[in-house]
């Protein structure tokens, strides 16, 4: 599970910036606003990933990808 | 905005909305995504505009992403051989899957069957299997290919076409 994390934060990447690419060359990318969101993100990102890559079991992190994909994929079936 | 949307950002208030973004962030990341699906709704929640959220979740996805990414490759969990089998793929793929334009309400079907399979592996399956230095199979390529494919999909039909989202002004006009 901790290397499909780490392939899948690389893939998200690489995806992500090519979709920010698109608002970006549309104008549509108004940050400012949103810099105390990014600040806590980013807190909770750092937090997250050390827990994830270094103290969390395999299987705690299946357990908890499971409960992740369990929200959004519910979340959408709700209609989003 | 609807009134009960309303109340659940008064009541809320700033400080307890950036805990929600953070708890949301340390989930996802947890496990190596960026919490774009979960960015979206709690803006969906908040009543932000679409126009304003879709970009602002796809920021912060990256932003999360990259830390992750950084903690898992310094961690030793990143087989670079296993991430470009499929890369090769899946980027052209991802172009090409943009092309295709469902409605709103069969895209929610079909991404929201997706992945509720997925976490059904993750919860029921026995424990996978580390891939490490293994070989990566033949068939990466073909994987990576759809993947891509599934991916442009999200991308070009989930982040454009949210028209079903709230439109207000409100949470960015309080944050500013």
């Amino acid at each position: 599970m901790k290397h499909t994390a780490g392939v899948s934060s690389a893939s998200i990447v690489v995806n992500s910036l090519s979709g920010i690419l698109g608002h970006v060359l549309r104008g549509n990318m108004h940050l400012f606003p949103f810099i105390p969101v990014i600040i806590v993100v980013i807190a909770g990102g750092l937090l997250g990933s050390l827990i994830g890559s270094h103290k969390a079991s395999e299987r705690l992190l299946q357990r908890l990808l499971g409960v992740v994909l369990l929200l959004a994929g519910g979340k959408m079936l709700l209609g989003g | 905005m609807s009134t009960g949307k309303l109340f659940m950002f008064e009541v809320l208030g700033l400080p307890y909305v950036l805990i929600l973004f953070f708890l949301i962030a340390t989930l996802y990341s947890s496990v190596g995504h960026g919490g774009a699906s979960g960015y979206l709704a709690l803006f969906a929640i908040l009543g932000v505009a679409s126009s304003t959220s879709a970009p602002a979740a796809l920021v912060l996805n990256v932003f999360v992403a990259v830390i992750n990414f950084y903690n898992y490759y310094r961690a030793g969990f990143f087989p670079a051989k296993l991430f470009f089998s499929f890369a090769v793929t899946s980027i052209p793929s991802a172009f090409l899957g943009g092309f295709v334009h469902p409605s709103v309400r069969t895209y929610q079907l079909l991404l929201g069957a997706a992945l509720l399979f997925a976490s059904a592996r993750m919860l029921i399956a026995p424990a996978l299997k580390p891939v490490g230095d293994s070989q990566p199979s033949q068939y990466m390529w073909l994987y990576g290919g759809l993947i891509g494919c599934v991916l442009g999909f999200i991308f070009r039909n989930g982040w454009h076409r949210r028209r079903y989202l709230p439109e207000s002004d409100s949470f960015t006009g309080r944050l500013s």
